[in-house]
């Protein structure tokens, strides 16, 4: 619903909706694109590449699937033509279409990875985790059920016994919590 | 809207929760103001976080890279259609809709007209029964000496050949004809 409303934007002419985009989809992009392409600047090179290539032929997406899906897409076309011009193999089995919904982590991957750059992102880990630790027992649960789980506002509402709007208010609450805690993390 | 508030619809809009009223007004504030666009950063590097889709590396460079390679390139414009436009009228592309509504008006004007000409003729009650043969309650035939009594009394049999005379000519394209009435001969020598 987000994402139709912002494509239908950058459609209309508003580039900075294509930014919201950007800061959605970002961390998503360079974590597909690592599982065809080792170093780190070529990831980030693809997925510049990726995201222009979007907006470029964004007037021709009709919306028949979801944005990211059709992002996904290009990421990976991206990235295969990126190696095949300079005649190189994947680093890992193509990805299929249900990876490409949830992205989850494979160990390969984390094996893969540098110590130093797994030093950054155990850092945001570290900080989210422990904060989320240290939440009051209502906050937790309702933005664990929401998060983690993927269960509805109603059926957090349902599970805490509880009205909708406070399980809102809850989510709400505790994602601002951990804002605070990456606050001091991202500006160092 | 405080920013409390709008962060806190920020919040349900990232998880499909918010009024699809609110949405749009919402979408403005993320496209216009930098504090709720970080926070929708936030949100999102949180939800990458807690479902393990973070990269190797988190850097703040991509954005400012892409946002600056897009601001090269040239603005869409494409005009969106609005629903009423887009939607065709009950299936049908309006044109179609209109000889439709041609046809519809052609019939209605023959059914009026046949329903005129009906109207127009004699009710039963102001049937000329002076031209109607009467009838004695007896069938004669040429060739057959059958004598058929028919228990039915002049008027009631008036009656009917008047009202059959009246319907008959409702169908004028059948000649008087009702369209199921079949013309038999009887040959008596077979």
């Amino acid at each position: 619903m987000v994402d139709k409303e912002l494509v239908e934007r950058v459609k209309q002419g508003d580039k900075r909706a294509f930014d919201a985009l950007v800061l959605k989809y970002q961390h998503r992009l360079l974590k597909l694109i690592s599982g065809y392409i080792r170093d780190q600047s070529e990831v980030y090179d693809i997925a510049q590449e990726s995201f222009i290539k979007a907006y470029r032929a964004l007037p021709n997406f009709r919306g028949d699937s979801e944005f990211y899906t059709w992002l996904y897409r290009i990421a990976i076309n991206t990235a295969k033509n990126h190696l095949v011009s300079q005649g190189r193999k994947p680093r890992m089995v193509d990805i299929d279409d249900d990876v490409l919904g949830g992205l989850a982590s494979s160990p390969e991957l984390s094996d893969i990875a540098t110590p130093e750059r797994l030093l950054q992102r155990d850092e945001v880990e570290t900080a989210v985790f422990s904060a989320i630790e240290d939440l009051p027992e209502d906050l937790r649960v309702a933005v664990t059920l929401r998060e983690l789980e993927g269960l509805t506002y109603e059926e957090i509402a349902e599970v805490m016994e509880c009205p909708i709007g406070t399980v809102r208010s809850r989510i709400f609450r505790a994602r601002e919590s951990i804002n605070e805690r990456l606050d001091g993390l991202l500006r160092n | 809207m405080m920013n409390k508030e709008i962060d806190e619809c920020l919040s349900a809009m990232i998880d499909g929760e918010l009024d699809a009223s609110h949405h749009s007004r919402l979408t403005d504030e993320l496209i216009d103001n930098a504090n709720v666009r970080s926070t929708w950063q936030r949100y999102h590097l949180v939800r990458d976080t807690l479902k393990k889709n973070l990269p190797d590396e988190i850097a703040p460079g991509l954005f400012d890279r892409v946002c600056n390679a897009i601001a090269q390139e040239p603005a869409h414009n494409i005009k969106i259609k609005s629903e009423t436009e887009r939607k065709p009228w009950f299936g049908f592309q309006p044109a179609y809709g209109l000889v439709a509504a041609a046809a519809l008006v052609v019939a209605v004007v023959t059914v009026t007209q046949i329903e005129q000409t009906t109207t127009d003729m004699p009710t039963l009650a102001q049937s000329d029964t002076s031209s109607v043969i009467p009838f004695d309650g007896r069938l004669e035939t040429a060739d057959v000496s059958v004598v058929a009594t028919v228990s039915m009394s002049e008027s009631e049999l008036s009656a009917y050949l008047a009202n059959h005379a009246v319907r008959s000519r409702s169908y004028p394209m059948h000649d008087g004809l009702l369209p199921y009435v079949r013309s038999v001969e009887f040959q008596g020598g077979r």
